[in-house]
């Protein structure tokens, strides 16, 4: 059943993903660095001379676009191609194209060398989002495609390595983390031409003077495509990991592996039609398609539920295993040593509360109390900044042992950084959501702001987020310590082997055949995008009015 | 495909709550009357400062009579004009219980639009007029601020919207204001 069993991956192969992981991990630290100097902006006057200690951040903005697109796009993107592929060739015991591998991470590292030099060098101040008609050099948008090809070049890999594989299997069920994989590329490929039609046929000749004038309006609805379901393509790995490794690290059972299936399916369908809920207060779009987009997005909170009982049935089964009693003595008995087991389960509590938060952003007129407010980052931080990345920490225990050959080293620092970043993401969130429900605005320099000291709950949210951000910083800090010294001080250990949950209550058998027919899920997902986006973009009248503005 | 039963439960009530928001939602829209903002005009962003449509060829505030004023703003780097910065705390006063109906828009970037301690909410779009109208009941001094990046004087862009209580017009509004 074990689907590694007896398979080697070439080492050549390995180390092209190992070096796209070591990639997104050097973006993580430099990412989190600047997200220091935001946290100490809440709470340090503007004429501190502490600011001298950040490099290539000469304004508040300048840091914050290295710390959003760092992180958001460089980390997550580069970890998950190089994690991802890894599962997929182990999951079909066969090693991926390696021009296509090879490609995609040469694709990864010359967009991030553009994107971070463009921002170090001050020539694209205009944050993750990259609204026209605020400009950037045109090598920023050049980098940020080669970002997004190379993420491509990895889905590629993956199906290309299922093509082999079903030659060879025609009947068989795909092994369950190679369909997780195909699942979440296939969505994000869909997802991601809308900025693919955004960055290449408005930003780029826009920016490098093709034409004058831009429609912004437009640009937002492209950007926002796939702007919604970006955040899936982060989340996905991390489910992979909770649904498909965490059961074997805590010694129990997947409830059920057709459910798994059923899940990833579901994000691949329910995604896209969903990114209008970002745009709820633009005065240039209907509210009917407004409507269209929440109903959508409440639905996709319906997988997100399977999902909850899924997992905290396979912890609860792995903790019985281990002789726990009772309604909650199961989870005492959780590997809590494990940092790798502790990390996720963490991102998970934080993931938890970060969704139910973004029920709220979701909620159609309830969105005017907390839209583009400190919110926003108090909800994120909770499901990318903890659910994916707090994840993504404890993936790396494991991954970084298993591809090094090295043996993890301070295991019991590694459990407290675990910890430490929820401490510190449960103070910043509490902070900025506090913050947020007062009217205090996202993306904004408090220690330049020249309004707002007349209001008290902002002084409480300032001073949250800013000793709580300090945390979560210094829990990076000592992640990126313990895997740096790992690679170069850790024992050798010989390898750790990647979990795979083959434990199963419902095995893959019981599922219907229809799961394995991709071009059903595709075709329907691609109905309900166009359901969702078509009346869109047929009813909406370009409005190219826009000349750039250098910010 | 076989689901537990305790599973079957949990998305039985999953669907339960879901279906309660929306109610929820639809009572919000509805039965409140609070509505998102919708398009109502376009504009040239070139031609605001050149030679300026209705009805931003009259800036600031407008009293249309019967406890009804037009507040018309330009959103633009970095201040809402007419309140340049050494306008941005006088602002503008209003009587308690005035409707005011903002029409917002940006001859440069995109900004937002949000008024503290209301449900008043919009971003302003280079060549979109963002028009959301709101009724003042409560007397105090709402700060009204821009909540969308645009460049790097982002952090000094707001103005101070005072509503005068009824009885004491033209009293001393200065104190700080809201529910807060």
């Amino acid at each position: 059943m074990s689907a590694t069993a007896g398979f080697t991956l070439p080492r050549q192969d390995e180390r092209y993903m190992l070096w796209q992981v070591y990639l997104g991990l050097a973006v993580f630290m430099w990412g989190i660095f600047a997200g220091l100097a935001q946290a100490l902006d809440r709470v340090l006057p503007s004429t501190s001379t502490l600011w001298k200690l950040f490099p290539g951040q000469e304004t508040y903005y300048q840091g914050l676009t290295a710390h959003g697109v760092f992180l958001a796009i460089g980390f997550t993107f580069a970890f998950s191609n190089g994690f991802m592929l890894l599962v997929a060739s182990r999951a079909f015991e066969r090693a991926p194209n390696r021009a296509v591998n090879a490609a995609s991470f040469w694709c990864m590292t010359v967009g991030a060398v553009l994107v971070a030099g463009t921002i170090v060098l001050g020539k694209a101040n205009v944050l993750f989002t990259a609204y026209p008609p605020l400009m950037a050099h045109p090598l920023f948008y050049l980098g940020l495609v080669l970002v997004v090809v190379s993420t491509w070049l990895t889905g590629l890999a993956g199906a290309l390595l299922y093509r082999a594989w079903r030659r060879d299997h025609p009947d068989a069920r795909t092994p369950l983390q190679a369909f997780a994989f195909l699942a979440t590329y296939a969505m994000w490929f869909i997802a991601s031409l809308g900025v693919a039609v955004e960055v290449l046929g408005l930003l780029l000749p826009w920016s490098l003077g093709l034409f004058d004038k831009i429609d912004p309006q437009l640009a937002r609805s492209l950007f926002w495509f796939s702007g919604h379901p970006i955040v899936y393509f982060w989340l996905l790995p991390a489910y992979l990991s909770w649904y498909t490794m965490i059961p074997r690290q805590v010694g129990g059972k997947l409830l059920s592996d057709p459910l798994t299936r059923l899940v990833f399916l579901l994000f691949l369908l329910l995604s896209t039609p969903t990114g209008l809920h970002h745009q709820y207060t633009d005065p240039g779009i209907d509210t009917w398609l407004k409507n269209i987009h929440l109903v959508a997005t409440m639905a996709v909170f319906f997988p997100s539920m399977i999902t909850a009982f899924s997992v905290c049935a396979a912890l609860e089964s792995g903790g019985r295993a281990r002789g726990g009693r009772g309604w909650f003595g199961w989870i005492r008995k959780l590997p809590w040593d494990d940092p790798s087991v502790t990390a996720q389960i963490l991102a998970m509590i934080g993931f938890t509360l970060g969704g139910l938060s973004g029920l709220v952003n979701a909620s159609y007129v309830m969105n005017l109390v907390v839209h583009n407010t400190a919110w926003m980052p108090g909800h994120f931080h909770l499901t990318v900044g903890t659910g994916v990345a707090l994840s993504f920490m404890g993936i790396s225990y494991w991954l970084i042992p298993h591809l090094t050959g090295r043996g993890l080293v301070w295991r019991r620092a590694a459990v407290v950084q675990a910890w430490l970043w929820l401490i510190g993401v449960f103070t910043f969130s509490r902070g900025q959501m506090a913050g947020g429900l007062e009217s205090l605005p996202r993306r904004l320099s408090v220690s330049q702001m020249s309004y707002g000291a007349d209001i008290p709950a902002w002084q409480t949210s300032h001073l949250l987020t800013g000793i709580g951000g300090t945390i979560m910083f210094i829990s990076g800090l000592m992640f990126g310590l313990i895997v740096l010294w790992t690679v170069l001080r850790g024992p050798a250990a010989g390898r750790v082997d990647m979990p795979v949950a083959d434990a199963m209550v419902h095995g893959p058998d019981e599922g219907w055949p229809v799961l394995e027919r991709w071009p059903v899920w595709i075709g329907l997902a691609v109905v309900l995008i166009v359901l969702a986006w078509g009346p869109f973009f047929l009813t909406y009248e370009w409005n190219m009015v826009s000349t750039g503005v250098a910010p | 495909m076989k689901i537990d039963a305790y599973e079957k439960l949990f998305l039985g009530l999953t669907v339960v709550a879901l279906a309660c928001f929306m109610g929820a939602l639809a009572a919000a829209v509805n039965r409140h009357g609070i509505r998102l903002p919708h398009p109502t005009a376009r504009v040239d962003p070139a031609a605001l400062r050149a030679a300026p449509p209705p009805p931003f060829d009259q800036l600031g505030l407008v009293d249309k009579g019967g406890g009804a004023y037009d507040l018309n703003l330009l959103a633009a780097m970095w201040q809402y004009e007419p309140f340049f910065p050494d306008k941005m705390e006088a602002g503008v006063r209003v009587p308690a219980g005035a409707t005011v109906t903002f029409n917002v828009s940006s001859p440069d970037v995109i900004h937002g639009f949000k008024i503290k301690d209301t449900n008043v909410n919009v971003m302003v779009i280079p060549g979109q007029v963002s028009t959301v109208t709101h009724t003042f009941d409560a007397p105090g001094v709402y700060t009204v601020l821009c909540h969308e990046y645009c460049g790097a004087g982002h952090h000094r862009m707001y103005f101070k919207l005072h509503v005068d209580p009824p009885a004491a017009a033209g009293a001393d509004a200065g104190r700080a204001g809201g529910e807060s």
